[in-house]
């Protein structure tokens, strides 16, 4: 389910239209409730995964800061966790219940259960879990106040990064050594291979709330009583599978407090929905296909691309996915203000960035400084002299690229990225033109041009199919670059589609700058909502796919 | 902000305006369907043998209507009234639907209903629902395709839209207009698209989809005596195979099948393309059609 299905506004008109008259109580357990419903749309299996996620980072959350639960708070959150792993993750036939009920059916209704005793695998891991927990309390409690915080640190962090890995990257890595086993002259053994799915939105709740607990410890946030609250923070729907990653300091006070609707926040919601579905269902979406045609066509079709048709394609690419993710954000952060929530803001043109280190303070602005604060600062930073410096960031990026997804061209992305930031470090270049410099303009637009095709080299790496196939699609781009029928075609549908929006940002400012657009004149708007309308009525595309973050 | 939303509205409200009033009446589809109801109706009272075919834009450009109704009276020695109920790039809900809202639903009645067609009949993932719904069903027709034909909710939402709201379910006639304007060679391009946005009007159903939409063209045409032909085109090189289902239809005798495939006398250069013939293939496949008509035409 996602933002751009009738389905979604379909059920989140039934949230929004009794929620303004709840009290905060009910607000809360009617979001949390839509938020599981809304994941559980995916895949119902994936709610226990974050169930599961959200109590370790609780239990977490208040050992680090010393809080004891009692005996019977414990019992109840592993009775809920039994419950969950029995009811949603056995092969009960829910479909048979609920038909064999309304016919009377007894031997029908005792059918659907037949599965269960089959597949008892993940309510045993979780048995396994509570009694491993039980014992590693046990273990904790009797070290020093400081070691026991430590440590329950560290167990958070693993258990977080144990599901991330076993999810994300269990096949990637173990197709990886197979090829390499393989690649030796060894056979294949067949048993380590799962066809593990991956749950949406895996990266971005666990880094969340895997940084609630290092913020706990590091003394930045205080741990909150309410389980209830704690699992709102971390499935809050409007963010849940794609972000912003929203900090425990930030969003948790939301969560907690009293909601009230800020003046405005009716127009700046819906400012920012219209943005993000003029991006997403107009703009990516519509683009997708240019992008597709010549990304498959590399590697398998004889007849060779040209370079035109490459360097279009990737255009292309760095314009749909910038509109399918910050779309997703805007409108993330719209409906969030018809909750009466504040997200944080997660891209401001990150096209016009005049380095490297501008880029990633202008692009997936959350992700960016998650990994600024909770790896590169903790690493060392650059505090302990240049080679340091100089690994950190790779060691960053190299891991910010893998958190993208389990694939080489993610790690090259990665690396990639990480090179470009040293060697504009290595060069002395400053991240932006100093406001005196002389011909301060030209030099921004030089650098603003280098810097684009720096992050279009990057998209190449990121969305070619293979390594090998970038290699070779940017070898056409040297040396076979006819302008062909196609190129002239595609850059004609990308303008036509991509250029209003791009400079209607650039004329904003940001953007996400809501609050700007409104206080604006109706006259000056009024051609925006108009555009955005036509757009949205008549250009949407005909078929819109999913995001493409959702995969991260 | 209210003012410019206001703005907004007025000018969506001039869009459709100028959809229904300006686009509609250029387009020589849409000036077509306006003139069904009547054709149809003119039909019901003719006192000849009334033939109703409905097709696409094959029939279109091959057959000729005046020569078939000539050469038919001719044959059957008596008078046959032959009318076109002719949508391009459609089969066969489309085909439903306009049997159901001409006809059915309007008590107008013809004796032979043939439909002429190329590639599958069962019932296509890929229907224009946004037409059908514009031009084809009436609130009545609504449980049907909601229930029967459209499987999303998307689809359903869209479905429901179009047919109240001619902006939205001409949507792809204004687009394609546009970019023919902005992007040169935009439909060459559009062929070139692995992600053809035409390709993907619905969610790919595969072999779900059954004939449910002969199924109840048959019922209809039984309840009312009426004989219903299928007719299978000539097309120049893609091939296509009729149907086991059309067979044992044909041979329990709820339908007839006049399998023309392979036309004598119409050659690679008949055609304009691979499915349209030019003038010449025009008068063969006329000729041709009437002969195997001829003899199915008996009221049932």
């Amino acid at each position: 389910m996602n933002y751009n299905s009738w389905i979604f506004w379909g059920l989140f008109a039934l949230v929004l239209l009794p929620y303004w008259r709840l009290s905060h109580r009910y607000q809360n357990a009617l979001l949390l409730v839509a938020s599981y419903v809304f994941y559980g749309f995916w895949d119902y299996r994936f709610i226990f995964l974050i169930l599961l996620s959200t109590t370790i980072d609780f239990i977490s959350g208040l050992a680090i800061a010393g809080v004891k639960q009692s005996t019977q708070q414990q019992l109840r959150l592993a009775g809920l966790l039994l419950t969950t792993s029995i009811l949603l993750c056995t092969n009960i036939d829910y479909a048979q219940l609920w038909t064999t009920t309304l016919a009377a059916d007894a031997q029908g209704f005792a059918n659907a259960f037949s599965g269960v005793g089959s597949d008892l695998l993940i309510p045993g891991l979780t048995l396994g879990i509570v009694v491993a927990f039980a014992v590693l309390v046990g273990y904790v409690n009797r070290q020093p106040p400081l070691r026991q915080r430590k440590l329950y640190v560290v167990a958070s962090i693993t258990a977080n990064l144990s599901i991330l890995g076993f999810f994300k990257y269990y096949n990637f890595f173990t197709d990886s050594f197979a090829k390499a086993i393989v690649a030796l002259g060894f056979e294949q053994p067949s048993w380590f291979t799962l066809n593990v799915l991956l749950p949406a939105g895996i990266s971005f709740y666990t880094f969340q709330s895997m940084s609630y607990c290092i913020d706990v410890y590091r003394g930045h946030v205080e741990p909150t009583k309410s389980f209830k609250d704690f699992a709102l923070f971390v499935c809050f729907f409007p963010h849940l599978v794609a972000g912003p990653i929203m900090r425990a300091s930030t969003l948790l006070p939301q969560v907690v407090a009293n909601r009230v609707l800020a003046a405005g926040a009716w127009s700046e919601g819906l400012f920012l929905v219209a943005l993000g579905m003029l991006k997403k269902v107009v703009v990516a979406d519509n683009l997708a296909p240019i992008v597709n045609t010549v990304y498959a066509r590399a590697g398998t079709d004889p007849a060779p691309l040209s370079g035109a048709d490459v360097l279009i394609a990737t255009y292309a690419f760095a314009i749909q996915i910038y509109c399918d993710f910050s779309g997703y954000s805007n409108v993330a952060r719209g409906i969030s203000k018809w909750l009466g929530f504040n997200l944080v803001v997660n891209f401001r043109n990150p096209y016009i960035a005049q380095s490297p280190s501008d880029f990633w303070l202008r692009w997936h602005i959350s992700l960016s400084s998650w990994l600024r604060d909770y790896l590169y600062i903790p690493l060392g930073g650059n505090r302990f002299g240049t080679a340091r410096t100089y690994r950190n960031l790779m060691l960053t990026m190299i891991l910010g690229g893998l958190w993208h997804g389990a694939n080489w061209t993610f790690i090259a992305w990665g690396m990639y990225h990480g090179l470009i930031l040293c060697v504009y470090r290595i060069l002395g270049i400053p991240d932006v033109v100093p406001a005196s410099a002389p011909l301060r303009s030209m030099r921004v637009a030089g650098r603003v041009l280098l810097m684009l095709h720096l992050t279009c080299l990057g998209w190449l790496l990121f969305r070619a199919n293979s390594i090998e196939s970038a290699v070779s699609m940017l070898a056409q781009v040297f040396a076979n670059f006819a302008v062909t029928p196609f190129a002239v075609s595609a850059l004609a549908f990308t303008t036509f589609y991509a250029a209003p929006l791009l400079l209607f940002e650039q004329l904003l400012g940001s953007d996400e700058n809501a609050s700007t657009f409104i206080a604006r004149p109706w006259w000056q708007q009024a051609p925006a909502w108009s555009y955005v309308a036509v757009m949205l009525v008549v250009f949407q595309a005909a078929r819109s796919g999913q995001f493409i973050y959702f995969q991260f | 902000m209210k003012r410019a939303l206001l703005f907004t509205l007025v000018l969506l409200v001039g869009l459709e305006v100028a959809t229904r009033f300006v686009l509609f009446p250029q387009s020589k589809d849409i000036v077509r369907f306006a003139g069904f109801q009547e054709k149809a109706d003119d039909l019901t009272r003719s006192q000849a043998l009334r033939v109703a075919i409905v097709s696409n834009s094959s029939a279109q450009d091959g057959i000729d209507r005046t020569r078939l109704e000539s050469l038919l009276s001719q044959s059957r020695g008596r008078p046959v009234q032959v009318e076109m109920f002719l949508a391009d790039d459609s089969e066969i809900v489309t085909w439903h639907a306009m049997l159901q809202h001409y006809f059915w639903s309007s008590g107008a009645r013809a004796d032979v209903y043939v439909i002429n067609y190329f590639g599958s009949l069962r019932d296509s993932p890929q229907f224009e629902y946004l037409r059908v719904g514009m031009f084809f069903t009436k609130f009545s027709d609504w449980h049907y395709y909601l229930h029967a034909q459209l499987d999303t909710t998307a689809q359903r939402v869209q479905f429901v839209l179009s047919s109240i709201w001619a902006t939205f379910g001409a949507r792809d006639r204004i687009r394609d207009r546009t970019l023919d304007v902005f992007v040169p060679g935009y439909r060459d391009f559009l062929e070139l698209l692995s992600g053809d946005p035409k390709a993907h009007t619905a969610d790919n159903q595969g072999d779900r989809r059954q004939f449910s939409a002969l199924h109840d063209i048959i019922s209809h045409t039984e309840h009312e005596g009426a004989r219903l032909v299928l007719s299978a085109f000539p097309t120049r090189t893609y091939r296509y195979n009729l149907d086991p289902e059309l067979l044992s239809l044909a041979a329990a005798g709820h339908l007839n099948l006049c399998d023309l495939r392979n036309t004598p006398g119409l050659t690679p250069t008949s055609y304009r393309d691979d499915i349209h013939l030019i003038a010449a293939g025009r008068d063969v496949f006329t000729e041709r059609f009437a002969a195997a008509l001829g003899p199915m035409l008996v009221a049932r």
